[in-house]
């Protein structure tokens, strides 16, 4: 069996090593368009903030290390083309097409920064953070200017601003939506964090929308559709989409461009799989499927695809769109869907909100959490927490609430540790069960 | 430029909204009218949708324009008038209204204003404002919003949210959120407004905990509030100059300016309304002192006093008794009578108003003989209506120590000619009846010309005013002074029966 | 433009005669076949096979017959001849190329005609015709894609969508999760019930629009201009945080006009119910022209027929239909027809009077002046407006104008029921608008006043009064105002 996965990033990788262990006799190549494989598109984050020192630490695997499983790894590829009917794949390489078969074709080249609505996004001028190539511009970008606009208001935009201000810039950020991480969070769970960054401050656009990116000399102007909003440099933290112009198009896709793939992960074509950035998650709260672009998704479906390459039977249980970081002093920690969001749920939702101390002996920090579940059958549907403690940790609790079906009361009784230095007489999760509406 | 050839005037009722167009010479050119739902939660509890009169309103406007063939940018200013103390909380943000506009009528705050009464602020309020305490007032509704709205209090402290009248919705409307402005006439209905110093009284505001940043400006009857927005006047940017609460400026439609001039409108009730010059009177019998307006810099007292049974007599006529088929008729029924005026109707159904204050009275008919008939009936109803007139306007005068020769008529049954007649006799004044009876729309047109040098000064508006017809008194005094002590005796009669059946 | 446009000439007239045999309750002499098509006998000949041929397929379902006398269509209970309608137009090859261009936004000739096995000629040829039927569109085909606004190239999908797509297919392609969470998102966030129908337009109009989504380059010039007025309107902003948050779910970016394009969809293309109107309606921004144009048009309206004033019922009604017009009118530029105007005007003016074609034509006058729209040459759009406002005008009129026909069925002993029945009708004689008569069966009557409980007895939906054998006045005055609630 030859097992070509395309896209050397943490779904492709994952998938094969997977498969490694699955399939002794395949043959898995595995084809990157990059110089090197497993870059964390963190990175660029992490450095600014001191967390990491050089960039060469942002990988998480070596091509040796795969090699070194009898993977071959084909460094420099681009694929330009796929062929269904022949199964065959075509890549350059050196200026040069290669054309070589496959019995499973896994796509997992991930997601690409750009945007088709905004004109001018080939300006030198924006920070871009998923490649070593774009990490490396951008190093130089924050290193020699001062006043940084970051577009879009999501996780990515929330760490750009918290490092950038670590590092004395000036901070802009627009943002389309009238919130911040409105995806993932209540606004009047996030409101301290906005408070602190106004502090710190960060100036804000919401409700605006860039239309254009203009370079005059030294100066980048955004406009959006009120304002013209002037800075030395643009930060690019808008939702990615999914990098396949290669696809043959026969392969279905859902309207937004993503490749639709069933609970096993195959697509439309027989033999062909489709699996991180490149797919529209099935949801783990209702039957639906979006697109989210999370390293935790790449990776899970990394592992479920290669049990189903030759057999369909582990189906991919969903995403539950699990995020935690930190940002401003704040640790805030999202899980299962929004209060906001949850309209387009066709059942009634309930909503309870907690704030207790961190510890039994730590009463000064506090942590705020809130819980949104179905009213009718009690079923958790999400959660969310903040607090200047980390306890990014607990949203795992609830996301494995979520996947497993719990229900308020049995949130309630879920079973925990008690240690008077390190937890409440009530954990928060249990708290959140326990509340009367 | 178009040459500014009218002025309209927007009536905003507690049933229907109108606009009339009125001319140079003020005559009405072209009108429309809209009702509007009614709204009844509780017993007892009347309610208007804000959004609902704004559309109202917007309909009116359009229709008058559609009717007259007038084009807006024809119009010079307009004015507004309005049912009074009727009370609305908006978000200045999203200007959509927190809870419905609460009704003069509705006693849904009544509990507020007994509160206040039991702890003994009537003389406090009654100085200040001119008023008696009661739910009728826009103060307690606005408490009551505050207090029934979830974190209304709040908000408004915060300054989210508007109070207005209906002149002050209506303005900050058709401005689109420019204006919050109120006059003094429909301030001095909300029991929050010193008449003496024209200023919201601080010490009502602490004393309701009604933030002060939530209510509008106060300003004259007449000056400039703002602009429409061109797209709610279709088109056109007007001043808007003219502002009062209907029966004041029904007052200032009846050309009522001197001292001592007082005008009534025969409504549902009677609304009295007398004035009585550039400096506040308080009364003695309960009577209400309100503002009637201000202009040129100077401020019109008024003293305010009403019958509640006027029009609803009637329609107890036709309703309840079936004696008559409409109202129309009464005239020419009464005329029928032959009998000596012997017969008295107390039509005291709710209670007897100035200057006798008895609220567990209940109405009674006095003097039937075996030759009493519909016709007398109808008669001595009508009869009741002139007698109570007379008890109010009787205390009026003691109240101000003005002599009143003349009664300035408008309402419905002012078409009534022996209505009138007996009312000029039994008053011993003329009773003037003018031309148009829409007094309180020309009253806010007139406003709202002087404004904007439409009209000159009241001197141009005396010019082309038509008085109308007047009824002289022809009854000797005798006579006259023995009927009403008849009518007295028969009300010191109603008053004595107290039965109420367990 | 008309969905036959879409049509060669020679299916042009086979679904003209399939037309004509529908119009004429099935069966038509061969001579007035001929002559109202004004066509030779062979050419005739010619198509009636044709359509023989074509109807095959539905193996029995739908079948011409012609003995050279006549020609006759038959059709099974079942069948619904839109179905052959239908598929004439998703064969036609002008169907086909704009459903290849919406399906791959962006073409080479190569690519097309090799797709749809076509020659180059034919193609261009067939683009420059499709080409003048967009033009009243203002959109056109061009380099291998679409041109025009934005807003213009959905509304045009989606007529001619919503013409092709049977109740089936909505309930497999579109109805879907991700549909059916945002029609959730649509009754939730702006508190309102949508009916099947709208739910099946709001699929069909989200199909679209997430197709057309992710093109780039997308022009929103005049919808721009045209919504600046409605920054403030409560429901834009409303939509627009619906859409956003809607729209972050998937890998979609949204533009700032992409919120717009969908209030307006909402406002203007029968989707909202009255009622959901008519609650926006209390709080919408009135600095908008479609808001201006709807008070004007409800208030020519209603002066027309003062002093009759209908109820609140009708003015709401009204309003919310008037609205649904002007907001067309205003936004929009262009118009799918599905009935012929023009044949339309006519069959109603017969009936129906100068006057109120008058008042139409005000409307009309009123409409493009307050949202400065030029007169100049009656656009496809502004006569279908014109029909419409005809048809509200004739609902209004008939409302209004009403004669009510009231029955009165007594089941009592012959003697007893004599004498009420005659009771009554003395004492309803002189109520204006209504005819009494004494109950026939079969006959449609507006009231029937019985002393029969079983309201079920009478044909669905006639409004009924119960009288007691004791008949009172209170019975007589509650049958005068059932009488003035039904007339308005």
């Amino acid at each position: 069996m030859r097992i070509i996965i395309i896209g050397g990033s943490f779904a492709g990788i994952t998938a094969a090593l997977t498969a490694r262990k699955k399939y002794k006799e395949a043959a898995i190549i595995l084809l990157e368009k990059e110089e090197k494989i497993g870059f964390i598109p963190g990175t660029l984050y992490s450095l600014l903030n001191g967390e990491i020192d050089s960039l060469e630490e942002g990988y998480f695997i070596t091509v040796e290390e795969l090699e070194r499983l009898a993977i071959q790894v084909q460094l420099n590829a681009t694929v330009e083309s796929m062929d269904t009917n022949s199964q065959k794949v075509t890549y350059n390489i050196f200026h040069q097409s290669v054309t070589i078969p496959y019995d499973k074709l896994i796509l997992a080249t991930g997601s690409v920064q750009d945007s088709y609505q905004v004109k001018g996004m080939e300006s030198n001028k924006i920070v871009k953070y998923k490649t070593i190539e774009k990490t490396r511009v951008a190093l130089e970008l924050v290193e020699k200017n001062q006043v940084f606009t970051i577009v879009g208001g999501g996780q990515i935009g929330l760490e750009m601003a918290d490092a950038l201000i670590n590092q004395k810039k000036h901070v802009q950020l627009i943002e389309s939506m009238n919130g911040l991480v409105a995806k993932y969070f209540d606004q009047e769970m996030i409101a301290p964090l906005l408070k602190e960054m106004e502090n710190q401050g960060v100036t804000f656009y919401f409700d605006e929308t860039v239309k254009e990116i203009e370079e005059i000399e030294e100066t980048v102007i955004l406009k959006t559709q009120n304002h013209v909003i002037e800075s030395d440099c643009a930060v690019f933290a808008l939702s990615v989409k999914p990098n396949i112009p290669y696809l043959d198009p026969k392969v279905r896709r859902h309207e937004d461009g993503s490749v639709l793939v069933d609970k096993y992960l195959k697509t439309s074509i027989e033999n062909v799989f489709a699996i991180g950035d490149t797919i529209q998650m099935q949801s783990s709260l209702s039957n639906e499927t979006f697109y989210i672009s999370l390293v935790n998704n790449a990776v899970r479906t990394g592992i479920v695809v290669a049990d189903n390459l030759v057999h369909s039977q582990t189906p991919f249980i969903g995403s539950a769109r699990t995020i935690g970081t930190k940002v401003f002093g704040y640790y805030i920690a999202s899980t299962g869907m929004t209060e906001a969001e949850s309209i387009f749920f066709d059942q009634k939702i309930a909503v309870r909100h907690v704030s207790q101390p961190i510890s039994l002996f730590n009463k000064q920090q506090t942590i705020n959490g809130k819980l949104i579940y179905n009213a009718v059958s009690g079923k958790i549907l999400g959660a969310q927490f903040i607090s200047k403690t980390n306890i990014l940790e607990k949203i795992n609790t609830l996301s494995l609430s979520i996947q497993m079906g719990l229900t308020v009361s049995e949130l309630a009784q879920k079973d925990y540790f008690f240690h008077p230095a390190w937890s409440t007489v009530y954990d928060i999760t249990n708290q959140l069960g326990l509340m009367k509406d | 430029m178009t040459e500014k050839k009218y002025i309209m005037s927007i009536d905003q009722g507690t049933t229907s909204s109108r606009a009339i167009i009125y001319d140079k010479n003020g005559r009405n050119v072209g009108n429309s009218q809209k009702e509007f739902t009614q709204f009844f939660p509780n017993d007892g509890w009347v309610e208007h949708s804000a959004n609902e009169i704004w559309n109202s309103v917007q309909s009116v406007i359009a229709g008058a324009f559609i009717e007259s063939g007038i084009r807006p940018n024809e119009i010079a200013g307009i004015g507004i008038t309005n049912q009074r103390e009727t009370t609305v909380v908006w978000d200045k943000k999203t200007g959509l209204p927190i809870y419905n506009a609460i009704v003069w009528q509705s006693r849904q705050s009544s509990p507020i204003a007994d509160q206040l009464k039991e702890e003994g602020y009537a003389d406090f309020f009654h100085k200040k404002t001119g008023l008696i305490i009661d739910a009728y007032f826009s103060a307690t509704k606005v408490r009551w919003i505050l207090d029934h709205v979830e974190g209304a209090q709040e908000r408004a402290e915060k300054g989210e949210l508007l109070f207005g009248t209906i002149d002050t919705w209506l303005v900050w409307k058709l401005t689109d959120g420019g204006s919050h402005v109120t006059d003094y006439s429909n301030a001095s209905r909300t029991m929050m407004f010193n008449i003496h110093d024209l200023e919201w009284d601080q010490e009502i505001l602490d004393l309701m905990n009604i933030p002060k940043i939530m209510l509008p400006k106060p300003c004259s009857n007449s000056e400039v509030y703002g602009m429409t927005r061109s797209f709610h006047f279709y088109g056109a940017e007007v001043p808007i100059s003219g502002m009062a609460g209907d029966q004041q400026a029904a007052l200032f439609g009846q050309m009522a300016f001197e001292p001592g001039m007082v005008k009534n409108t025969y409504g549902t009730g009677s609304f009295i309304v007398m004035n009585t010059g550039e400096t506040p009177t308080l009364s003695k019998n309960n009577l209400l002192t309100t503002i009637g307006y201000g202009i040129n810099g100077k401020v019109y007292y008024a003293i305010e006093g009403s019958v509640f049974v006027t029009g609803s007599a009637i329609q107890w006529l036709r309703d309840g008794l079936e004696i008559i088929k409409n109202a129309g008729e009464t005239e020419k029924i009464a005329m029928e009578s032959t009998s000596d005026d012997e017969l008295f109707v107390v039509p005291a159904f709710t209670g007897l108003g100035a200057p006798y204050w008895d609220s567990k009275a209940r109405g009674a008919i006095f003097g039937i003989t075996r030759g009493t008939t519909r016709a007398d009936f109808v008669k001595a109803t009508l009869q009741s209506i002139a007698y109570q007139v007379r008890d109010v306007i009787d205390t009026m005068k003691e109240d101000t120590g003005i002599d009143i020769p003349l009664l300035k008529v408008d309402g419905g049954a002012a078409h009534n000619d022996y209505l009138l007649q007996f009312q000029a006799d039994i008053l011993n004044s003329s009773v003037q009846r003018p031309r148009d009876l829409e007094t309180t729309a020309l009253g806010a047109a007139f406003l709202a010309g002087l404004a904007v040098g439409f009209w000159k000064d009241l001197d141009e508006l005396k010019e082309f005013y038509e008085a109308g017809e007047a009824f002289e008194p022809s009854m000797p005094a005798e006579k006259r002074e023995e009927l009403y002590s008849g009518w007295k005796q028969a009300v010191a009669a109603t008053q004595a029966f107290k039965h109420t059946s367990k | 433009m008309r969905i036959e446009d879409f049509l060669e000439k020679r299916e042009a007239f086979q679904v003209a005669i399939l037309k004509k045999l529908i119009l004429e309750g099935g069966r038509v002499s061969y001579e007035k076949l001929r002559k109202d098509l004004n066509i030779t006998k062979a050419s005739l000949a010619n198509y009636l096979e044709d359509i023989t041929i074509y109807l095959e397929e539905y193996q029995g379902d739908c079948q011409v017959d012609s003995d050279g006398v006549f020609v006759e269509l038959f059709l099974t209970p079942h069948f619904s001849i839109m179905t052959v309608y239908i598929n004439y137009v998703k064969r036609s090859l002008k169907y086909q190329l704009i459903d290849y261009i919406f399906n791959y936004q962006e073409f080479t000739v190569i690519e097309i005609s090799n797709d749809l096995s076509i020659s180059e000629s034919s193609l261009f040829r067939k683009i420059k015709e499709l080409n003048s039927l967009l033009k009243e569109f203002n959109i056109k085909i061009k380099n291998g894609r679409i041109y025009g606004e934005e807003l213009q190239i959905r509304y045009f999908y989606f007529q001619v969508f919503w013409f092709l797509t049977t109740y089936e297919e909505y309930q497999e392609v579109l109805l879907t999760n991700q549909n059916q969470s945002l029609i959730n998102g649509f009754e939730k966030e702006l508190d309102i019930k949508l009916n099947d129908l709208s739910r099946r337009r709001i699929s069909l109009w989200f199909m679209i629009s997430k197709k057309r989504a992710s093109v780039s380059k997308k022009a929103y010039k005049n919808i721009v201009q045209k919504m600046i007025p409605y920054k403030e309107d409560y429901l834009n902003k409303q939509v627009r945080k619906l859409i956003l948050l809607y729209f972050s779910r998937y890998s979609i970016e949204v533009e700032e006009e992409e919120s717009m394009i969908h209030f307006i969809f909402l406002t203007t293309q029968s989707v909202l119910s009255e009622k959901a109107f008519i609650e926006y309606d209390l709080v919408r921004s009135r600095r908008t022209p479609t808001a201006l144009v709807d008070t004007l048009l409800r208030e020519t309206i209603l002066l027309y027929y003062l002093p009759t004033k209908p109820s609140i019922a009708l003015e709401r009604k009204l309003t919310f239909y008037l609205s649904q017009i002007n907001g067309t009118l205003y936004f929009f530029e262009g118009a799918l027809e599905l009935k012929d105007s023009q044949e339309f005007m006519a069959k109603e003016s017969k009936t129906w009077g100068e006057n109120l074609q008058a008042l139409s034509e005000q409307l009309l006058k009123t409409a493009l002046e307050t949202i400065n729209e030029s007169n100049s040459s009656r656009s496809s759009l502004e006569k279908l407006t014109l029909v419409e406002y005809s048809t509200v005008l004739s609902i209004v009129d008939f409302t209004i104008s009403k004669e009510l026909i009231i029955g009165i069925d007594l089941d009592l002993m012959e003697m007893h029921a004599e004498i009420l029945t005659q009771t009554l009708m003395l004492n309803l004689k002189n109520v204006i608008g209504i005819t009494v008569e004494k109950y026939r069966e079969h006959h449609t009557y507006d009231l029937v006043i019985t002393t029969n409980l079983s309201s079920r007895f009478y044909t669905r939906a006639t409004e009924t009064y119960i009288v007691s054998e004791q008949f009172s006045k209170f019975d007589l005055n509650q049958i005068k105002t059932r009488i003035n609630e039904l007339k308005i």
